[in-house]
C-alpha cells in the first residue's frame, strides 16, 4: 500500500480535477467550433459565390461600358463606318489597347467576321457568340464568359452606332492568374476557372499554388459540387458554380475555401486555451501546494508534537492555531498531554509505591537495590539487606478483618521507618513482608539495625482501644559477600528470615549453609500433594492427660510428614502453606480417615482412646465435613464420643454463620468440639457460650510462664473458672514442668497436654506409652 | 410635303405637253394597313430622267432630325439648318457621301451636296439617338406616302419605269415593279412591305 502525504492528495485530486474540467472544456469548444468553422466554411462558400458571380457581373458591366464609350468614339466610329479592312484592324487594335483588351473582333450586322486582332484568320467567317450577340441587340451590349483558343475570356459586345448599328464589337478580357487573384483578394476564397472537356476538367486560370493545381485535375469529379476537397494536403471547402456554356464547353468556377485558414482563428483560440489551462494548472497547483501545506503544516507540528508525547516529553506548549479544527485538535491533544502526564505520574506512583504504607514497593525496591548494589560496587563499599516478615500476621487478618490488617501493616511501617537511619529504604515487599536496605553497611554490623527493629515490636499495637502484640521474624544479607545482585541478596535474606522464623528465633544473619534447606522449602508443597497421595504423612499422638484421675485416655492427633528424602518436615514449615493454598483440606481429610481409623482399631481392642483432630479455618467453611466424618465414623464402627475436633477462634471469625452450621451438624453427631489455642484471640466468652463446644484448650504462650507471671495465673485462672461455669472441659497446652501441673490442678484444670506427659509419638509408641503411664503411680 | 409640291407642280406642267400620266402609289403592310413615310419612286427605263428640284432641308428640331426619312435626287444639296439653341454636329459615315458637320448653329453656310446615288444614314455625334435617313435617288419621280399610304409621283411621261418603294425599317427589300405608262394604262400602283422597328437606341430626355 502506498502512503501519500495528504497534501499530494490534495493537490493531485483538485489538479487532477481541474485538468478534467480543462480537458473537457477544450474538446467541447475544439469539437463545436470545428463544427462551427466547417458551416461557417460553408456558409462563406456560399456568399463567396454570390460575391463571386456579382464581380464577374460588375466587371462585365464595367467593361462593358468601357467598351460602350469606347464604341461610340467619334474617330473608332468613323473608323469603322468608313474605313477599309486594314483601317478598321488597326483602329480595334488601338482602341482595344485603350483599355487593355485581349481580344477585339468587329462583326457585320451579317454576324460575319469583319475584323479580328489575334487571328485575322477568321475574319469572314460567322461569328460564334450568337447568343451574346442577341443580348447585345436587346440591351444595347452584354458580356459573357467564353473561350477562344483554349483561353478564357471574358467578351463584352456593343453595337457601333453611326447612327444606326453598323456593326459589333467584341472586346475580351482574359480571365488569367491575375484576375483570379484580383477575385480572390475580393472575394476571400480560392479561384478557380475550369473548362469542362470531353476528357475531363481543364484548369483555365486560378490562385492556388502549382502543386495543387495538377492535384486538383486529379480529384476533381464531375459530381462534386460542394464539399471537402483534399490537395496536397491541405484541406478545402469547396463549391463549385457553373459560369457558363460555351461553344468549347461550360465554364465552371471552382471556389476553395481553405480549412487551414477557416480554422487558423480557432487554432489560435485553441492555443489561448492551452495556455490559459496551463496557466490555470500552474496556478492551481502552487495555490494547492500553499493551501494543502496550511493545512498539513500544522497537523506535522501536531503529529511532531504527538511523536514527542509518545517519547515521554510532555512539558511540550503547543502553538495557538488559527484554524478551527486544528485548534480543536490541538486543545485535544494539550489536554491529552496533560492527562497523560497526571496519569503516567500515577501509574509510576502505583508501579513504584505501596499505597497502603506509602513505601516503596518491590518493584522499587528492586531498582534501589540494584542502584545501591551498583554504587557500593564501585565505592568498593558494602550494604545489608534485611527481610522481615510479621509472625501470625494471616491470623491477625482472619480474625480481626482486613481493615485491622492493613493498618498493622501501615503501623508497622511506620515502626520500621523510624527505626532505621535516613539514607536506609524501607519498603513493602509483600503481604506481611518487608525489606530493609542498609547501605554502607556490612551484614555483621547489621545487628544493631536488628535490634533496634525487634524491640519496636515490643511495643504492643493499639488498634481501636485494642491492644495486639506483633512479632515478626527477620532475615539478613549483605553484599558482597552473599550475593551480587539484587536477586541474590534478596533470597539469601528470605532464607535467614525463614531460618529465624522456623528456630523461633526473632533474626538470623544469612549463612551458605541455609541454601540446601531454602530449596527443600520451596519444593515442599508440590511434594505434599504426592506426600498425601502416597501416605507418606504420619499421625503422632500427644497424651492428654486428666488431673483428677491422672488417665491419659485422650491424645491429640498430631500430622507429620517423613519425607522420602528430606526426612522429617515439620507441621510448622507446611501447614501454613497447605492452609494458604487450600490443600489444607486434603491434609485434613487423610488426617481425619486416619485418625478415625486408629481410634477405630484402639476402640475394637477394647481401650478406647478419644482423639482429637485439628481442623483448619477452610474446613470450617466445608458443608460436607459433617457428612464425611459421619461417613468415616461409620466406617471404623467408631463411636462418635471418641473423637473430638478442635477449632481456632479465628477460624470462627471469617465466616461465622457459616461456621456455626457446620459445628452444629458436627456436634449433632455426637462428637467434642474444641476451641484451640483460646486467649490468643479476641472472642470472648460470652461468644464462645453460644457454640456448640465442650472444651476450652488453653494457649502454650500463657502456661509457659504460668509459674513465674501473675497476670498469665490471673488469666489463666479465671479462663478455667468460667470455662467450668459455661459447662466446658478446660485443657492447658504445652505444659512442660511439674510445678506448673501443680498449679494448673489447683486452679481446677480438667487435662493437661504437654512434654511433663510426653511428646507427640507414633500410635505404637503412644500404646506402649499409654500402658507404662497407667502402671507408673499417679 | 409642301416642299415637294412645288416640283410635281413644275412636272405636271410640263407634262402636259407631252402626255403626262398622274402615278399613284399605295403602301400596305402585311395586315392591309396603310404605311407612311415610305419613300416611292419611279426609275425611268426607257429615257434619261431629267433633274428636277435639287435642294432639300433637313431640320434639327428638339434634337431630333425632322424628317426621319428623307428622299431627294442625285445632286441636291441638303442644308441642315439647326432650330434648337444647342448646336449639333451632323455626320454620316455612309459611302454615298461621308461628311462631317462640325458643331454649329443656325443654318451652315453651305448644303451639303449628294452626287451619287445610295441610302445615306445622318446622325448627330455628340446626341447619338438622333438619327436620319436618307435616299438618294436618279429620278425626278418620288414621293413619301401619306397616312394613307398614298404617295403621288405626278405626272410621269408615257414609257417604261421602274416602281420602288423603300424605307429604312423595312425587312427586306420589296420587289420593283417595272411599270409602262401610256394612254389608257394603269397609273395607280400598291406595294406590301413589312418594317421591322429598330429597338429603342436611345433616349433623346436626357
Amino acid at each position: 500500500m502506498r502512503i501519500r502525504s495528504l497534501t499530494s492528495r490534495i493537490v493531485v485530486f483538485f489538479t487532477s480535477l481541474l485538468a478534467l474540467v480543462l480537458v473537457a472544456t477544450f474538446v467541447l469548444v475544439s469539437v463545436a467550433n470545428l463544427r462551427i468553422s466547417r458551416q461557417n466554411a460553408a456558409h462563406e462558400l456560399v456568399t463567396g459565390e454570390r460575391i463571386f458571380r456579382r464581380l464577374l457581373e460588375q466587371q462585365g458591366q464595367q467593361l462593358t461600358q468601357a467598351v460602350s464609350a469606347l464604341a461610340t468614339d467619334y474617330g473608332f466610329r468613323q473608323a469603322i463606318g468608313t474605313g477599309d479592312t486594314d483601317t478598321i484592324a488597326s483602329a480595334l487594335a488601338n482602341h482595344g489597347g485603350r483599355i487593355k483588351a485581349d481580344l477585339v473582333m468587329l462583326s457585320r450586322l451579317d454576324n460575319t467576321i469583319q475584323a479580328d486582332t489575334v487571328k485575322p484568320e477568321r475574319v469572314g467567317k460567322s461569328y460564334p457568340f450568337v447568343d451574346l450577340l442577341a443580348k447585345a441587340g436587346e440591351r444595347g451590349g452584354a458580356s459573357g464568359i467564353e473561350r477562344i483558343d483554349g483561353k478564357l475570356y471574358q467578351l463584352v459586345v456593343v453595337p457601333v452606332r453611326a447612327p444606326i448599328v453598323i456593326g459589333w464589337v467584341t472586346m475580351g478580357f482574359e480571365i488569367n492568374d491575375e484576375i483570379a487573384a484580383d477575385l480572390k483578394a475580393l472575394a476571400g476564397l480560392q479561384v478557380s476557372f475550369l473548362g469542362r472537356n470531353q476528357g475531363g476538367w481543364n484548369l483555365l486560370a486560378s490562385t492556388l499554388p502549382p502543386a495543387q493545381r495538377i492535384a486538383l485535375n486529379g480529384t476533381l469529379s464531375d459530381r462534386q459540387m460542394a464539399g471537402r476537397l483534399a490537395l496536397e494536403e491541405e484541406d478545402y471547402e469547396i463549391r463549385l458554380a457553373k459560369l457558363a456554356d460555351t461553344p468549347e464547353g461550360p465554364i465552371h468556377a471552382l471556389l476553395a475555401r481553405s480549412l487551414k485558414e477557416a480554422m487558423a482563428p480557432f487554432y489560435a483560440l485553441q492555443g489561448t486555451l492551452v495556455v490559459l489551462a496551463l496557466v490555470a494548472i500552474v496556478v492551481f497547483l502552487l495555490a494547492g501546494i500553499r493551501i494543502a501545506s496550511r493545512i498539513t503544516g500544522p497537523l506535522r507540528d501536531l503529529a511532531g508534537v504527538a511523536e514527542r508525547i509518545q517519547q515521554g516529553d510532555y512539558q511540550q506548549t503547543l502553538a495557538t492555531q488559527d484554524t478551527r479544527e486544528i485548534a480543536q485538535l490541538a486543545g485535544s491533544l494539550a489536554h491529552m498531554q496533560t492527562a497523560i502526564a497526571e496519569r503516567e505520574a500515577e501509574i509510576t506512583k502505583l508501579a513504584f509505591q505501596d499505597p497502603l504504607t506509602g513505601l516503596p514497593n518491590r518493584v522499587r525496591f528492586n531498582q534501589l537495590l540494584d542502584e545501591a548494589i551498583a554504587r557500593a560496587r564501585e565505592h568498593d563499599d558494602s550494604l545489608t539487606v534485611l527481610l522481615i516478615n510479621l509472625d501470625r500476621f494471616q491470623q491477625i487478618n482472619d480474625t480481626l478483618g482486613h481493615p485491622t490488617g492493613d493498618r498493622v501493616l501501615a503501623l508497622v511501617g511506620e515502626r520500621l521507618r523510624e527505626a532505621v537511619r535516613f539514607e536506609d529504604q524501607v519498603a513493602r515487599l509483600s503481604g506481611d513482608e518487608y525489606a530493609v536496605l542498609l547501605p554502607g553497611v556490612q551484614v555483621g554490623q547489621s545487628l544493631s539495625t536488628l535490634e533496634r527493629i525487634h524491640r519496636t515490636f515490643d511495643r504492643r499495637f493499639e488498634l481501636g482501644g485494642r491492644t495486639l502484640d506483633v512479632r515478626a521474624g527477620m532475615g539478613a544479607a549483605g553484599f558482597p559477600e552473599h550475593g551480587q545482585n539484587a536477586t541474590d541478596l534478596l533470597r539469601c535474606a528470605d532464607m535467614a528470615m525463614y531460618r529465624a522464623k522456623r528456630s523461633g528465633e526473632p533474626q538470623m544473619l544469612y549463612d551458605p549453609g541455609m541454601q540446601s534447606f531454602r530449596e527443600e522449602h520451596l519444593s515442599l508443597l508440590g511434594d505434599l500433594q504426592q506426600a498425601v497421595e502416597r501416605n507418606e504423612l504420619t499421625l503422632y499422638y500427644q497424651p492428654k492427660v486428666s488431673l483428677a484421675d491422672g488417665r491419659a485416655d485422650e491424645a491429640e492427633a498430631l500430622v507429620r510428614w517423613i519425607h522420602p528424602d528430606k526426612g522429617f518436615i515439620p507441621p510448622g514449615e507446611f501447614i501454613p502453606f497447605a492452609e494458604q493454598t487450600g490443600y489444607i483440606r486434603e491434609v485434613t481429610r487423610w488426617v481425619l480417615a486416619h485418625a478415625i481409623a486408629q481410634a477405630g482399631q484402639w476402640v475394637a481392642a477394647g481401650h478406647p482412646i478419644k482423639i482429637s483432630v485439628n481442623l483448619s479455618t477452610r474446613d470450617l467453611l466445608d458443608p460436607g465435613l459433617p457428612d464425611q466424618v459421619a461417613a468415616l465414623l461409620a466406617q471404623h464402627a467408631m463411636p462418635a464420643q471418641y473423637l473430638c475436633l478442635e477449632i481456632t477462634e479465628s477460624g470462627l471469625m471469617e465466616d461465622p454463620g457459616r461456621a456455626l452450621d457446620v459445628l452444629n451438624r458436627l456436634r449433632a453427631l455426637g462428637l467434642s468440639l474444641a476451641i484451640d489455642d483460646y486467649g490468643t484471640g479476641y472472642s470472648s466468652l460470652a461468644y464462645i457460650r453460644r457454640l456448640p463446644v465442650t472444651e476450652l484448650k488453653i494457649d502454650r504462650a500463657f502456661v509457659i510462664e504460668l509459674a513465674h507471671n501473675d497476670g498469665d495465673a490471673q488469666i489463666v485462672q479465671s479462663t478455667i473458672d468460667l470455662g467450668h461455669r459455661l459447662g466446658l472441659k478446660v485443657v492447658a497446652e504445652g505444659v512442660e514442668d511439674q510445678p506448673t501441673v501443680a498449679i494448673l490442678a489447683r486452679m481446677g484444670c480438667d487435662r493437661i497436654q504437654g512434654y511433663v506427659f510426653g511428646k507427640p509419638m507414633p500410635a505404637d509408641a503412644f500404646v506402649r506409652w499409654q500402658q507404662e503411664h497407667a502402671a507408673s503411680p499417679a | 410635303m409642301r416642299h415637294a409640291r412645288l416640283p410635281r407642280l413644275l412636272v405636271v406642267l410640263s407634262s402636259i405637253c407631252a402626255l403626262a400620266v398622274p402615278v399613284e402609289v399605295q403602301v400596305l403592310d402585311a395586315a392591309g394597313k396603310p404605311l407612311d413615310e415610305v419613300v416611292v419612286y419611279a426609275e425611268p427605263l426607257s429615257a434619261k430622267a431629267p433633274k428636277g428640284k435639287l435642294s432639300h432641308i433637313i431640320d434639327q428640331v428638339d434634337k431630333e432630325f425632322v424628317p426621319l426619312v428623307n428622299v431627294v435626287q442625285v445632286g441636291t444639296a441638303i442644308s441642315f439648318p439647326n432650330k434648337d439653341n444647342i448646336r449639333h454636329n451632323i455626320y454620316s459615315f455612309s459611302a454615298p457621301k461621308p461628311f462631317d458637320l462640325k458643331l454649329y448653329s443656325g443654318t451652315p453656310s453651305s448644303p451639303v451636296v449628294f452626287d451619287k446615288p445610295g441610302q445615306v444614314v445622318l446622325g448627330c455625334n455628340i446626341h447619338d439617338w438622333m438619327v436620319s435617313y436618307l435616299l438618294i435617288v436618279d429620278t425626278p419621280w418620288f414621293d413619301k406616302t401619306d397616312a394613307r399610304g398614298m404617295a403621288r409621283l405626278g405626272e410621269l411621261p408615257a414609257g417604261e419605269y421602274e416602281l420602288k418603294v423603300w424605307h429604312p425599317y423595312q425587312a427586306s427589300a420589296a420587289p420593283a415593279q417595272k411599270i409602262k405608262l401610256g394612254s389608257g394604262a394603269a397609273s395607280a400602283f400598291a406595294f406590301r412591305l413589312k418594317l421591322t422597328p429598330p429597338p429603342a437606341s436611345g433616349n433623346h430626355n436626357y
